[in-house]
């Protein structure tokens, strides 16, 4: 187990915080830390949540998070 | 032109080139309700007895047609009705479009009347939604409704439309009907590290899943299980992807599945997984699910890779252009000592024949089977019912098998076999339990109305026959709350309903019975009365493995 940091680059809609978290719920995940900003387009937010599991794990919640319609680009830092 | 957001909705359903569509109105889709009352002669609205029961009906159309099924409810109560529908629809991945009508804009969020947020309810069981605050985005946004929901992998998508934007005016112009997004092709190299694979295996199985069907690739299946000479077994959701009749065809594996089946692919050297997600049903322990083989996994989703199985090779794309380059790549096999060795594992674990001797559902199900046409749809509801059908009917063609897989919905069927009767206009067989049939029976309602031809066999066994099979087996026989009472007279119900009855205690009954079903106009209901000690055998237990199935 180890600490993982997902940076995520999304459409700024009104529903793309419930479904982030809740997909993050569903898949299991406890968030430990998320970080929530804004960019220099106003049609696109960034945000940084760690989380922690196996790696393995880490990389399964990434493809989870690509089907999100909302989601543009979504990387893996291990901490 | 300019149109009110209700007209828009009725455009757009007319550019995706729906003609039916299942629903229940409700004061904040009445709008939608008025256009639909103007454009009766291009879309059939279907009135159910309940919304789920319309969710249901809508993903049986799009299971046999191959087209999105569309849904629509008022606020409140009707979309939350329509919850049950949609999670079963996104479990099987089956593409659906879901309008809800919601309080204007003015009273949002103020728990008005009727009131829910639709958009948020859904999250869990929606590939995607969306609420409309703007007319003007409206048509796109329905657009992109059913681009999502038959793209990649197919689910169901809900459109929330507050009832003050069903009325906004704003231009509108008609586009071409939206079609789905280009599958990603698959890449060749893992394909060519495939085709390497298969051709030096000497025990192949293919791993038939839901995924061949949504991707209609039936003929490439069988085409490719010719060329490399593998036996092809399946999971529940890939049944009827291949002819029964099939001298490779092996049936369902798993939990419930047939032994022979289990045990061939857990002799293999090779499993090719296509459009299968590795569902514990289907696998039992993963650790000990296929221990001798390497496994190629083919689907079109991404997230499915590692997500329980990691697969040898992992290929991500679309299924048909996948399976129809590894058939004309691989080598012509004939893998004769396999072949032998699977005939011996038919013969020693396979299915007895049956003994119309006796009344059980083994009989009952492929007496039917001979019975009805060739490539009859059958839904089913959840329980030993669903299982008896998934390992004795024979289905001849795709798209004719329609069941809760992957959420395991009981009071799916008669939604479901009342959408595939709208699909198909023939006859449409349903197989339930009693316990199941009672959940959404009212749909019964549905389908005397409308005069459907849907042919309702109950195996009737005066329980809860699933759970208490599992109570037997795993709870030191405390059968509790399973007890159904034989009350319900179910011949009487149908008579009720505007529907035909009949009952059939014995083979010759049933024989009579079917044919007469068979000429009669409207629903069908047949009360076939079996043994309450009938079990679902042989049973992989939770977590098993075909180490330790129980056969009695």
């Amino acid at each position: 187990m180890e600490t993982i940091k997902i940076v995520i680059m999304a459409n700024n809609t009104e529903d793309l915080l419930i479904r982030v978290t809740s997909l993050f719920h569903k898949r299991g995940f406890r968030i430990k830390t998320f970080v929530f900003d804004e960019t220099t387009s106003c049609d696109l937010v960034k945000m940084y949540i760690t989380v922690v599991c196996d790696y393995s794990k880490g990389e399964q919640m990434l493809r989870q998070l690509t089907k999100l319609y909302d989601i543009k680009e979504a990387d893996l830092i291990a901490c | 032109m300019l149109l009110t957001g209700s007209q828009i909705i009725i455009e757009v359903l007319k550019e995706q080139k729906v003609d039916v569509i299942f629903g229940y109105p409700g004061g904040h889709v009445l709008s939608i309700y008025d256009e639909l009352f103007k454009n009766q002669d291009r879309i059939k609205h279907i009135l159910t007895a309940d919304e789920q029961g319309a969710s249901h009906a809508a993903d049986g159309y799009s299971r046999v047609s191959g087209e999105v099924g569309v849904v629509i409810a008022t606020s409140g109560p009707g979309a939350t009705n329509l919850v049950t529908g949609l999670a079963t629809a996104f479990s099987d991945s089956i593409p659906m479009v879901a309008i809800t009508g919601n309080v204007p804009l003015r009273l949002s969020g103020t728990d008005s009347f009727q009131e829910i947020d639709a958009m948020s309810l859904t999250v869990a069981v929606t590939k995607h939604s969306f609420f409309v605050r703007n007319v003007e985005k409206l048509a796109d946004t329905m657009r992109d409704a059913f681009r999502i929901a038959k793209s990649g992998r197919p689910g169901p998508v809900l459109i929330d439309i507050p009832h003050d934007v069903q009325k906004e005016l704003c231009t509108f112009e008609t586009k071409e009907k939206q079609q789905k997004d280009e599958n990603e092709q698959p890449p060749i190299e893992e394909m060519n590290k495939a085709v390497e694979m298969i051709n030096q295996a000497k025990r192949p199985v293919i791993y038939c899943g839901g995924g061949v069907i949504n991707s209609n690739s039936a003929e490439e299946i069988k085409k490719l299980a010719e060329k490399c000479d593998a036996y092809v077994v399946f999971s529940m959701m890939g049944l009827s992807a291949m002819s029964a009749e099939h001298p490779k065809y092996l049936g369902m594996a798993g939990m419930y599945g047939r032994q022979d089946a289990s045990r061939v692919m857990a002799q293999a050297d090779l499993v090719i997984a296509t459009g299968v997600r590795f569902a514990e049903r289907g696998t039992g322990d993963k650790e000990k699910f296929v221990e001798k083989a390497k496994i190629i996994h083919l689907d079109i989703d991404i997230s499915e890779h590692g997500k329980i199985i990691n697969a040898d090779t992992e290929i991500t794309g679309d299924l048909k252009t996948a399976l129809k380059y590894l058939e004309e790549n691989v080598e012509q096999k004939h893998n004769t000592q396999w072949s032998e060795e699977v005939e011996k594992i038919k013969q020693t674990y396979g299915e007895k024949p049956a003994d119309k001797k006796f009344f059980r559902p083994k009989e009952i199900i492929e007496t039917i089977n001979k019975i009805v046409p060739k490539g009859t749809a059958v839904a089913t509801d959840v329980g030993q019912h669903q299982m008896w059908t998934a390992k004795y009917y024979s289905f001849s063609k795709p798209r004719t098998w329609l069941t809760s897989g992957g959420f395991g919905t009981m009071g799916f069927g008669m939604g479901a076999a009342i959408g595939a009767a709208v699909a198909t206009k023939q006859k449409t067989l349903l197989f339930t339990g009693d316990g199941s049939f009672c959940m959404n029976m009212n749909e019964v309602i549905t389908a005397s109305r409308n005069n459907l031809p849907v042919i309702v066999v109950i195996l009737n066994n005066g329980n809860l026959g699933m759970i208490k099979q599992l109570q037997t087996f795993f709870y030191g026989g405390n059968c509790f709350s399973i007890d159904l009472g034989n009350k319900t007279d179910f011949v009487k119900l149908a008579d009720a309903f505007g529907a035909t009855g009949y009952r059939a205690k014995n083979m010759e009954d049933l024989e009579i019975v079917m044919k007469k079903a068979l000429q009669d106009i409207g629903p069908v209901i047949i009360d076939c009365i079996i043994s309450p000690e009938e079990n679902t055998l042989p049973m992989m237990p939770p977590n098993g493995s075909v180490n330790n199935i129980i056969t009695k």
